[in-house]
């Protein structure tokens, strides 16, 4: 039987918040804008100044720094997220929903508080999240996804960008396999 | 005027065989495989390469299938496996699926082969007894203990299959102190702890290293070659015996026929999507069970309009799977002695065992019938899949710290042992492959419809064993148990779809999986199997590939095709 993570699909990425299978097709499917937008301006880079400052932010949230825990800063989640949605096999869907959802989590964030994201107290940054994840399907949706992101920036090995020093492997007593991949042997270099 | 003696599509459980017992022949061999050629140099204990992105199949828009399965209101819906949530790809590589199998190696039983005698026909079921009976197959399920490598121990139990030989060649793999409270809990309740054989050397032999107990195994490929893959164990000899020639990357859309229905070549797009044909005196279908159907009903010719080996539309029918459940069982390490704590948290060596103490079941509650196995394990180590599971508090998101401290006691204060079951996933009308009336991959060829139909007796029987497994657990101290049995099929382990058999109007293949009406074509993967036995399948689909190997050389021999370099061979 395959192990519990196995590969899932789009939908099923998009349901759970688990990791796309699908790989990229051609754009050519996208409306010419976006199109443009994902071949030119963001492939690489993929996010804005704005942009990252939100995604950090809300990740920091979602898994914050504690006493005897890493947080997403530690983990490099940031800096693994946009690995993981600029690789060059990544749906173009799932990419598309990770950066729409940061645009849509500023827009609710000032219209319930007439400010970004960022501005936000802890308090409110609880109560904007809490209702966008039981009160609405792409907010539920969007944050499973980030949290994914997070989880494999976490348990991923580091040749990926995150996970540095064997931070999460360390923090929950995980042993991880041998031997471990090469940077020149990862996920898109095989 | 060929170009090789023999074609083989497909470098699997199903095609390593024939390639290696060809070429050590003397026959030229052609293997032709749709995936790339890895190696233990490319293997690594990647969970992101491994087994959350698609390394190892299909790009699914590209090539898919749409799997056919009935709703809660029983309606048949069809989904195409890129928007559904299924993956019936399972290894696109030389050496197949077997690269990536965690080789739980178990023989099927001489009542195996004649399930319709032995326990009667079931309403709804198509089962068949098989052409051959077990002694048939049992100097081949010796071989492969030799040639794959398979370690284990050989004890007595009321269900042990005959064996020709008193162990396996090699010991077993180093065992988890897990084993021993399996085994003593089974001596209390008077039941038959079982070792499981693994394809896994326990120590080095052909040239291969013996295992690196790293902990991962089943899904990932072998970095130590330890695992009896077939490129591992059989095509790197077939290569070097200088009669087998592997062309990786090369997809075969087309097996041409000539007017007196022979195969004649086939038809493939190489690496760099050109179109190419080769010509031989012999092909060998072997891309496991759905796509080997597909690939016969795709090559229609001028005596065969359904598609090759088609004449009866027998072609695709009768499917099958592994039926089966599965549980999980939470061991806190508080409950535990230090000494038992500190056991359970080893990690690298294999439980290995498994019961079979109700392949057979005769009692009030069920009759006489057919049950299967269980076997025992550790959960999959993978972490990330394990940690994005704790993120829902039933349905709802958890984040912060009360999903940290969740996650960090999922990891730091109990160890997961699990049970498997395996029994039969009977023939029947709704399970079968079909080419997809609409939907075609980026070839522009109709993509394999794959209709997934489960009788409920399967159900009863897997519930049956599931709940054997859930009492297990339980006795040997987990503190929950989460199981169920599943209608979904285990797409990694599929069988049938040309079944062998005497009758040209009920079967594909004759007793020796040679086409009854194509002379020179032969299927060597899982879909010969009418039925499945309640084991996985790859020991007896490379058990039988051995066997058809020995009767295609006496084929060839036949012909008078005695040595590679026969006059008038082109090789190229």
């Amino acid at each position: 039987m395959p192990p519990p993570n196995s590969r899932l699909d789009r939908r099923t990425f998009l349901i759970r918040g688990g990791v796309v299978v699908a790989a990229a097709t051609a754009l050519a499917g996208l409306p010419y804008a976006l199109r443009k937008e994902l071949t030119t301006e963001t492939s690489f880079v993929l996010f804005s100044s704005q942009q990252h400052q939100t995604i950090t932010a809300l990740q920091e949230h979602l898994f914050p720094k504690g006493p005897d825990s890493p947080g997403a800063t530690d983990i490099g989640a940031a800096r693994y997220l946009e690995w993981a949605i600029t690789a060059p096999e990544t749906d173009p869907d799932t990419r598309n929903t990770i950066v729409n959802g940061i645009s849509r989590l500023q827009d609710a964030s000032i219209e319930r508080f007439d400010t970004v994201f960022t501005e936000l107290d802890f308090m409110q940054k609880e109560r904007l999240l809490r209702y966008l994840a039981d009160e609405t399907r792409w907010g539920r949706v969007w944050l499973s996804l980030v949290l994914t992101y997070i989880f494999e920036a976490l348990l991923s090995d580091p040749a990926y960008g995150g996970n540095p020093d064997q931070v999460g492997w360390r923090w929950l007593e995980h042993q991880p396999g041998f031997p471990r991949p090469p940077t020149d042997k990862i996920y898109g270099k095989l | 005027m060929v170009d090789f003696d023999v074609c083989v599509v497909g470098s699997g459980a199903g095609g390593g065989p024939v390639a290696l017992t060809l070429a050590e022949a003397g026959y030229s061999v052609l293997v032709l495989e749709k995936g790339p050629w890895l190696t233990e140099d490319d293997f690594y204990k990647d969970e992101i390469a491994c087994c959350r992105r698609n390394t190892y199949s299909r790009n699914l828009r590209e090539e898919f299938h749409v799997v056919e399965k009935p709703d809660k209101n029983k309606a048949w819906v069809a989904t195409p496996t890129y928007d559904g949530g299924r993956d019936f790809w399972n290894g696109n590589m030389v050496g197949g699926s077997s690269n990536l199998m965690s080789g739980f190696f178990h023989r099927l039983k001489p009542k195996d082969f004649r399930l319709l005698s032995e326990f009667g026909p079931i309403d709804g079921a198509n089962v068949e007894d098989w052409p051959i009976a077990y002694d048939e197959l049992e100097p081949y399920y010796a071989k492969v203990e030799r040639e794959v490598g398979i370690s284990g121990r050989v004890v007595d139990h009321p269900n042990l299959e005959p064996r020709s030989t008193n162990d396996y060649p090699h010991p077993p793999t180093a065992e988890h102190p897990v084993a021993e409270w399996f085994d003593d809990l089974c001596r209390q309740k008077g039941l038959h702890s079982i070792p499981v054989a693994r394809a896994i050397l326990s120590r080095p032999a052909n040239g291969r290293s013996s295992c690196q107990y790293s902990g991962y195994c089943g899904s990932y490929g072998c970095s130590s070659g330890a695992k009896g893959s077939s490129r591992a164990a059989l095509l790197n000899r077939a290569v070097a015996s200088g009669n087998c020639e592997i062309r990786p990357n090369c997809h075969v859309y087309h097996l041409e026929s000539d007017m007196s229905g022979r195969v004649v070549s086939a038809n493939f797009y190489d690496v760099n999507g050109d179109t190419q044909t080769v010509r031989a005196d012999l092909f060998v279908v072997a891309c496991q069970a759905v796509e080997t159907s597909r690939l016969l009903l795709l090559s229609r010719g001028p005596r065969h309009p359904n598609g090759l080996a088609n004449s009866h539309d027998q072609v695709g029918k009768n499917l099958v799977f592994s039926g089966g459940g599965a549980g999980t069982g939470t061991i806190l390490y508080d409950s535990l002695d230090a000494k038992k704590a500190a056991q359970l948290k080893i990690r690298g060596p294999f439980v290995n065992r498994a019961l079979q103490d109700w392949y057979y079941i005769d009692n009030d509650e069920m009759g006489k019938t057919k049950g299967g196995t269980i076997e025992f394990l550790f959960r999959h180590p993978n972490p990330t899949g394990r940690a994005i599971q704790q993120k829902w508090e039933s349905d709802r998101l958890l984040w912060g710290h009360p999903l940290q401290n969740k996650v960090h006691r999922y990891f730091t204060t109990a160890g997961y042992l699990r049970f498997e079951t395996f029994a039969d996933w009977l023939p029947n009308d709704d399970c079968n492959v079909t080419l997809d009336s609409a939907l075609k991959d980026k070839w522009n060829a109709p993509v394999a419809r794959i209709k997934v139909g489960k009788h409920p007796h399967d159900l009863k029987i897997s519930r049956y064993l599931a709940r054997k497994g859930y009492q297990m657990l339980t006795d040997l101290g987990a503190d929950k148990v989460s199981w169920g049995v599943s209608s979904n099929p285990p797409g990694n382990l599929m069988a049938g779809g040309c079944r062998f058999g005497n009758d040209p109007k009920k079967s594909v293949l004759d007793q020796n999986c040679r086409a009854h009406d194509v002379e020179n074509l032969y299927v060597t993967d899982g879909s010969f199997m009418p039925t499945g036995g309640s084991v996985p399948h790859t020991w007896t689909i490379y058990a039988n590939a051995f066997r058809v190997a020995d009767q295609i050389v006496g084929k060839l021999a036949g012909l008078g095709l005695a040595t590679s370099d026969a006059d008038g061979r082109i090789r190229i």
